[in-house]
């Protein structure tokens, strides 16, 4: 039998209904009669005595976002992803000023890979945004400020899937345990911003990836970490005004790792043993670029965005003997926003497999590609409908294959606008 | 020693520069109609810059580090406020430090308090349309009463930062005042004959502007705000504007002309176009763009 705290009792006894004369002291007489629908003037002393210290006054901002996804294609042996419909993510976000020092965040996710269902918490983290010269502080798990686009959750990206440099260096978008320090200041009337972020615990976690290999359970490509075994990011970025509404933003990102981890790769080939390796250490390094112009007065906008990405790890190979190689990875984007309900635009990624065949510079025989057109309709700010056609190119040795999705997210609750950088 | 040197350059690269009295406020506001009184008002007491261009949409404007730049070393900052500037100063104002010219702050002037908002929801619903306003309809701007009341707060504010040059600021604003009622009398002439017509909108931007002049609003080309109209509700329109021998139609530049189409067929419809913010350098101040937009709506009444 579960035991309540002491505490409680007494406390529940306030909760039991009082006698009859102390609920309506004025029954039978001429004095005004309590209106207990009236709303209590001031929080804490109300008519209903203290109860009203508990409504919902400081409740944290709500929002949920349905991400479903469906994926078609005769790819072999990917039926465990392909030609179904599947609610990729599911998202409870909740966001609250704790005191006037700070403020925090979590979302909840319930995702589905294909292979798997998972909840998890997605990010949980704490922000103390008041600490002086416009330093901040984050600690929790969190998405890593690495490159432009890692912060975005996947459902709010303006393509359906992840980008194949991501998924291949990183096993999806970068999470982060730990911590992670900001500043933003004004060089002259350029505005920058620099980071870095120390964790003990880093996932990839991408929720198209199927078969467990980026799995939620904690068999995701970096794996939990200890002090001694830690990851360290950074970034520092810069954004320049373009015309009136819009701008150029460029970044430069690094990732280090020097502990040893298991690394697993779903697009290594069956049965050669490279779906699953040792890895000894880790440094990826990316440069990005954006550019955004924004016609507010033809609500039209155009958006660019390449990043380059350079990984050079040390593994394990089939043979035993490690063996260390960069690898690159190039990834971009063209959308064109016709007005504020559609959009059309492009997406590819090119990508060296990290292993003992990539020379790194494009050289080497082991890349892989993915290329996407895309269509999407917004009904409305919160509702949006995605048609995607991909090209998929996992390697040599394994066959392309084309894809088909269909993509419905919607939002409901809580809604805001950050900075965008 | 390494903290020393580090304290100091993090000091060198954030601090604002310290205004003197003699320079002038640097002053931010989000829209145009809002830059264009203060400079009126504050003459070479004033440098305002402003967020948002003439004749852009105000919900596409990005929240940008630049314009964070901009308000973290402005000595103030006044917005229209109940939620006009949604799409970009609440993420501004959550990241902005400088408590000066935030709410609550001495340089922060939100003017949505000065007004009792018309169209505050009953209820909070997205059923209702995606480009909700919780605190009431915020084009307050559209109506020249609530223009002299916006002048005379920015008048007090710039007193109270500057208060050197407050003789200067009352000056101004006098004149300025002057002149908003000496146009105000004209459009009242120009509109008196057409009280009670109806006229269309494409968003709802209008109510304080037609409640000035007593128009009435039959119905908009958005079905809800934010959200594009259906070849059915074009129909419903273009059939209301029939019946009723709707003469006029508001619509924003932003919007697209396009859309409206269907509405060609309806006979003496006239499609007028106006920004809910305009004041330019080519257009003129507050008070052209205003004087320009009631007689080209005069003549569109005028039209049979």
């Amino acid at each position: 039998m579960t035991r309540l705290p002491a505490v409680l009792l007494p406390s529940l006894l306030f909760l039991l209904p009082p006698p009859l004369a102390a609920q309506d002291p004025g029954a039978g007489q001429d004095e005004p009669q309590l209106d207990v629908a009236a709303p209590p003037g001031r929080m804490g002393a109300s008519r209903s005595g203290f109860l009203g210290t508990f409504d919902s006054s400081f409740n944290p901002a709500i929002g949920v976002a349905f991400d479903l996804v469906g994926e078609f294609s005769g790819a072999p042996g990917r039926a465990d992803r392909y030609n179904q419909i599947r609610a990729r993510s599911v998202e409870l976000n909740l966001a609250s000023r704790i005191d006037p020092l700070g403020w925090a965040y979590a979302f909840l996710t319930a995702a589905d890979t294909g292979a798997e269902t998972a909840v998890e918490v997605e990010e949980a983290a704490i922000w103390l945004d008041r600490l002086p010269a416009d330093l901040s502080l984050r600690a929790g798990r969190f998405l890593a400020d690495f490159g432009r686009w890692n912060t975005i959750h996947s459902h709010d990206k303006p393509f359906v899937n992840e980008d194949g440099v991501r998924r291949e260096f990183f096993g999806g978008p970068l999470f982060l345990t730990g911590v992670e320090v900001h500043q933003w200041f004004g060089l002259g009337d350029l505005p920058v911003r620099w980071s870095l972020g120390l964790g003990a615990d880093a996932t990839g976690d991408d929720h198209d990836a199927a078969g467990g290999a980026h799995a939620h359970d904690g068999a995701a490509p970096f794996g939990r970490r200890g002090l001694d075994n830690w990851i360290a990011t950074g970034r520092f970025t810069g954004q320049h005004d373009v015309g009136g509404n819009g701008y150029f933003q460029w970044g430069l990102s690094g990732s280090y790792a020097p502990g040893m981890l298991r690394f697993e790769d779903p697009d290594g080939t069956p049965g050669s043993g490279d779906e699953s390796r040792l890895e000894l250490r880790q440094a990826v390094t990316a440069l990005d670029l954006t550019l955004r112009t924004v016609d507010a007065s033809a609500r039209t906008a155009d958006t660019v965005g390449v990043e380059l990405w350079r990984r050079q790890g040390q593994f394990d190979t089939p043979a035993g003997a490690p063996a260390s190689g960069p690898a690159d990875g190039l990834w971009g984007f063209y959308e064109h926003d016709f007005s504020p309900f559609w959009a059309a635009g492009v997406q590819a990624s090119w990508w060296q497999h990290a292993d003992a065949g990539s020379s790194g510079w494009f050289g080497g025989a082991s890349g892989a590609a993915q290329r996407a057109v895309f269509l999407t309709w917004n009904l409305s700010e919160f509702n949006r409908l995605r048609l995607q056609l991909a090209h998929e190119n996992p390697g040599p040795g394994r066959e392309d294959f084309l894809v088909v999705a269909l993509q419905w997210t919607a939002i409901l609750g809580s809604h805001s606008h950050a900075i965008e950088w | 020693m390494v903290k020393p040197a580090l304290s100091l350059l993090l000091a060198a690269l954030t601090a604002a520069p310290a205004a003197r009295a003699q320079d002038p406020l640097k002053v931010v506001t989000t829209i145009t109609d809002l830059a264009a009184i203060t400079r009126s008002i504050g003459g070479d007491a004033v440098e305002v810059e402003h967020f948002v261009r003439a004749g852009d949409d105000p919900h596409q404007v990005l929240a940008k580090p630049s314009m964070l730049l901009k308000l973290s070393r402005a000595d103030a900052v006044i917005v229209m406020g109940l939620n006009y500037e949604h799409a970009f100063m609440p993420a501004l104002l959550q990241k902005l430090r400088q408590k000066r010219v935030k709410p609550g702050g001495p340089g922060y002037l939100e003017l949505g308090s000065l007004i009792t908002p018309l169209e505050v929801p009953d209820k909070l619903d997205r059923g209702q349309g995606a480009d909700l306003h919780p605190f009431g309809n915020p084009h307050f701007n559209l109506d020249p009463e609530n223009g002299r009341l916006i002048a005379r707060a920015i008048r007090d504010h710039l007193a109270t930062l500057r208060p050197e040059r407050r003789a200067d600021f009352e000056r101004n604003w006098k004149a300025w005042d002057e002149r908003a009622r000496a146009l105000e009398k004209e459009w009242q002439k120009l509109l008196a004959p057409y009280r009670g017509a109806e006229v269309l909108a494409y968003h709802n931007s209008w109510p304080y502007f037609l409640q000035r002049y007593g128009l009435v609003l039959a119905g908009t080309v958005e079905p809800k705000p934010g959200m594009a109209p259906s070849a059915r509700h074009l129909a419903e329109i273009a059939s209301l504007a029939r019946e009723h021998g709707i003469r006029v139609l508001l619509i924003e530049p932003w919007y697209d002309a396009r859309r409206v189409s269907a509405l060609s067929s309806v006979p003496g419809l006239k499609v007028v176009s106006a920004a809910a913010t305009a004041s330019s350098a080519e257009a003129g101040g507050y008070l052209e763009h205003l004087d320009r937009l009631i007689r080209d709506l005069a003549d569109a009444l005028a039209e049979r």
